[in-house]
This record gives C-alpha cells, structure tokens and sequence, in this order.
C-alpha cells in the first residue's frame, strides 16, 4: 500500500498542472516586462513600476520602482529563496517583504518553478497552502490561495487580452493588501 | 602605405570625435562663478523632459515623457503625461500627486519624494552646487558643466548612489540629470525645449 501512495505521489508531482491546451505561464521564461504597479499596503497606495526579469534559469528578478525612477524594492529568487537586494524602509519590513515576495511568486505563478510545488490535478500544493485555479478558453482565469486555519485567503485573477495578460491582482481576504499589475504597452 | 594610414585614421576616428574628455574645475573657477549667478537669478524654467530608467538586469527599458514647469521658490510641476499620466505639484511646502485622473495620498513615501524634490529643486536653482550633504566634483568638456554628486550620509547612500547634473555652458542651461542607484541603475532626464524666465501660470502650481 505504501508503495502504491509513493509511487502515486511521484506520479501526481511530475503531472502537468493545466489540462493540454491550457497555459500557466504569466511570464514565460527567457522573458522580461515593465509593468504599472499599485501596491495597496494598509491603507497606503504606492504606485510605480514592476520590472520583471524570468531568466533562463527560472530566476526571477523583479524591481518595484516609483515613477520618477527611484527604486524603492529590488529581489530575486533563485533555487526557492528571495534574496533582498534592495528596499527601502517602508517596504523592508520582515514581515511586509516575505508578502509582497510570496505575492509576487503567486501573481507571475512561479511557485510552479518550485521544487515544493506539488500538482494533483485540480488543486495544486505549495508551501502548506493549497491553490484552486480556475481555466477559462484554456487560460488561468484565477487562482484561489487557502493557508493554514485563521489564516487569510488570498484569490490572484487574470484578465486576458488577445495575446496577453492585461490585468493581474492579488487581494488578501480579510487584510488590507493588495497588487495590480497591467503590462505597459511595448512601441 | 597611404592605405595603411587611412585604415588607422578610420579606426580612431569615432574615438577622436565621440570622447568627452572632462576636466575638473576648481570651486573658484569662472565658469562655475557664472553657472551661480545665473542659476541664482533663474525666476522661471520650463521645457520637454524624457526620462529613461534603466535596469541592470533588463534589456528594456522604461521611458517617460512630459513636461516641466519650476517657479522662484520652490514651484514645481513635473508632469509626465507617458507611459502613465502622473504629475507631481510642489508649492512651497506642500506636495500633492495625481496618477491618471486620481489624486494619490503617497503616506510614508513622502521621505523619498522630498529627497527627489530637494536634488532636482537644487539643479534647478544651483543650491545643489554647495549641499553640504554631498561630496561634489565639478568638470566641463568645453561645452556642457557637470556636477558630480555623492552623498555623504548613510540614508542618503541608501536611496541614492550618485547624481550627474550637466548644464549647457552657453546659458547655464540644465540639460541632463542622471541618477545612479544603489544597485547600478540608472534613471537619466533629459531637458529640452527649455524656456527660462518667462511668465508661467500661477494656477498651474496651485492645482491639476
């Protein structure tokens, strides 16, 4: 029986998450985008900039900058960690930081690019939480993010264009935070 | 041989017409005297601004259009109307932003703005020139007058690595600003169209 469940289990990881068809990659990898951010912290807005790097190696490098240019956020996860290269006081926070970079991973759903993510079909594991997406004509529509008990939920939806995401956000339930992304045109 | 020559003289080339070769002024230098004055008697600046920040770790990079208005004291409006309408009123002390139709409270980052507002009112009205906050060069290639600027404090190493504010000598005109960050990236604004002392609306200052 044991070796039934292993065997099961080492089958449902290696499983494709989407159904043939269907599309999970917000950023493919090799790619790089700007976005227009806002952040919604507590009842603070800060607006600005996300320019986001998905690098061959599934490194994803990402820098929050305000408008007029300065950064205010830079990091980068490799192998299953960020890396703080920059913040400054107001988004340093221990506490703040390790959301906004678990936000960031679920909005560009990178956690699929974790060796802790864990695929069984219409659910998906990942760091003791459990992601429900939704596909629409084949695309991630939505994903909804469920933690421990007592713990927020948090819902992350895409709203697709003709060739691209147009729009994506991330809410906590119940706490004031938030992410919206739109890529900024390229000329 | 003639071929040889020509072949070698092609090669330098670019080198002989592209270098800028900067010499440090010193604090009493002329040009600087005048660079002062000028920017001390500066009543009205306003002109086209671009605005190219670029990341170490991306290829693309982010360039904003607008307009910028400054008023004798400290009156400014920076008004970028692409990629994303955003303007930035600063009137005396007060600061207001909007973004795309929507006025912003900016709670907490007002720390950050100052800091911009402080370095680029300074460009402006030539106050940056003897900061006591920064460690300053001056240097000149004949046609332009930069400033270099490093912070000396610790928060101000922070937020910012190093500012270059370059002036057209003829007419003590800023032509460009670049600030490097802390992690090597580069916000560059350049001025143009630039009109200095002339009438600017008052109301302009005052609200959106």
């Amino acid at each position: 029986m044991k070796l039934y469940l292993l065997i099961f289990s080492l089958f449902a990881t290696s499983v494709q998450a989407q159904a043939p068809g269907q599309n999970v990659d917000i950023l493919p990898r090799g790619e790089e985008a700007i976005y227009k951010a806002e952040f919604k912290i507590t009842g603070t807005t800060i607006n600005g900039f996300l320019a986001v790097n998905h690098k061959k190696n599934d490194v994803l490098h990402v820098s929050f900058t305000s408008p007029m240019g300065n950064n205010l956020l830079e990091m980068r996860w490799k192998n299953g960690r960020w890396k703080k290269i920059y913040a400054v006081d107001k988004l340093g926070s221990r506490h703040l930081f390790g959301m906004m970079a678990e936000d960031i991973l679920l909005l560009f759903a990178h956690y699929q690019y974790d060796q802790k993510f864990v695929d069984l079909g219409d659910e998906w594991k990942w760091q003791k939480k459990t992601l429900f997406p939704v596909f629409e004509d084949g695309k991630l529509a939505s994903v909804k993010v469920s933690g421990r008990r007592h713990h927020p939920s948090k819902t992350v939806s895409y709203t697709h264009g003709e060739d691209c995401v147009e729009e994506m956000s991330i809410e906590h339930q119940g706490f004031p935070f938030s992410i919206v992304l739109q890529p900024l045109k390229k000329k | 041989m003639l071929k040889i020559f020509t072949f070698f003289l092609l090669l330098s080339l670019p080198k002989l017409t592209c270098a800028q070769d900067w010499k440090t002024l010193e604090t009493d230098n002329e040009m600087l005297t005048e660079l002062k004055s000028t920017l001390k008697g500066m009543q009205s600046f306003k002109g086209d601004i671009q605005q190219e920040k670029s990341f170490a770790f991306l290829t693309e990079k982010l360039i904003s259009n607008g307009v910028f208005l400054y008023q004798k004291e400290s009156k400014l409006r920076w008004e970028f109307k692409e990629p994303i309408e955003y303007i930035i009123l600063i009137n005396e002390n007060s600061m207001r932003l909007k973004e795309e139709g929507e006025e912003k409270k900016y709670k907490g980052m007002n720390q950050i703005l100052r800091q911009v507002k402080e370095i680029i009112l300074g460009c402006i009205d030539g106050s940056i020139m003897t900061n006591p906050h920064y460690k300053t060069v001056f240097s000149t290639d004949g046609n332009s007058i930069r400033i270099q600027l490093q912070p000396k404090e610790k928060n101000l190493k922070e937020f910012i690595q190093q500012i270059d504010v370059e002036f057209l000598k003829d007419g003590s005109l800023l032509k460009k600003v670049t600030l490097t960050d802390p992690s090597d990236d580069m916000t560059v604004i350049l001025f143009s169209n630039i009109k200095s002392n002339q009438e600017i609306n008052e109301a302009l200052f005052a609200d959106f």
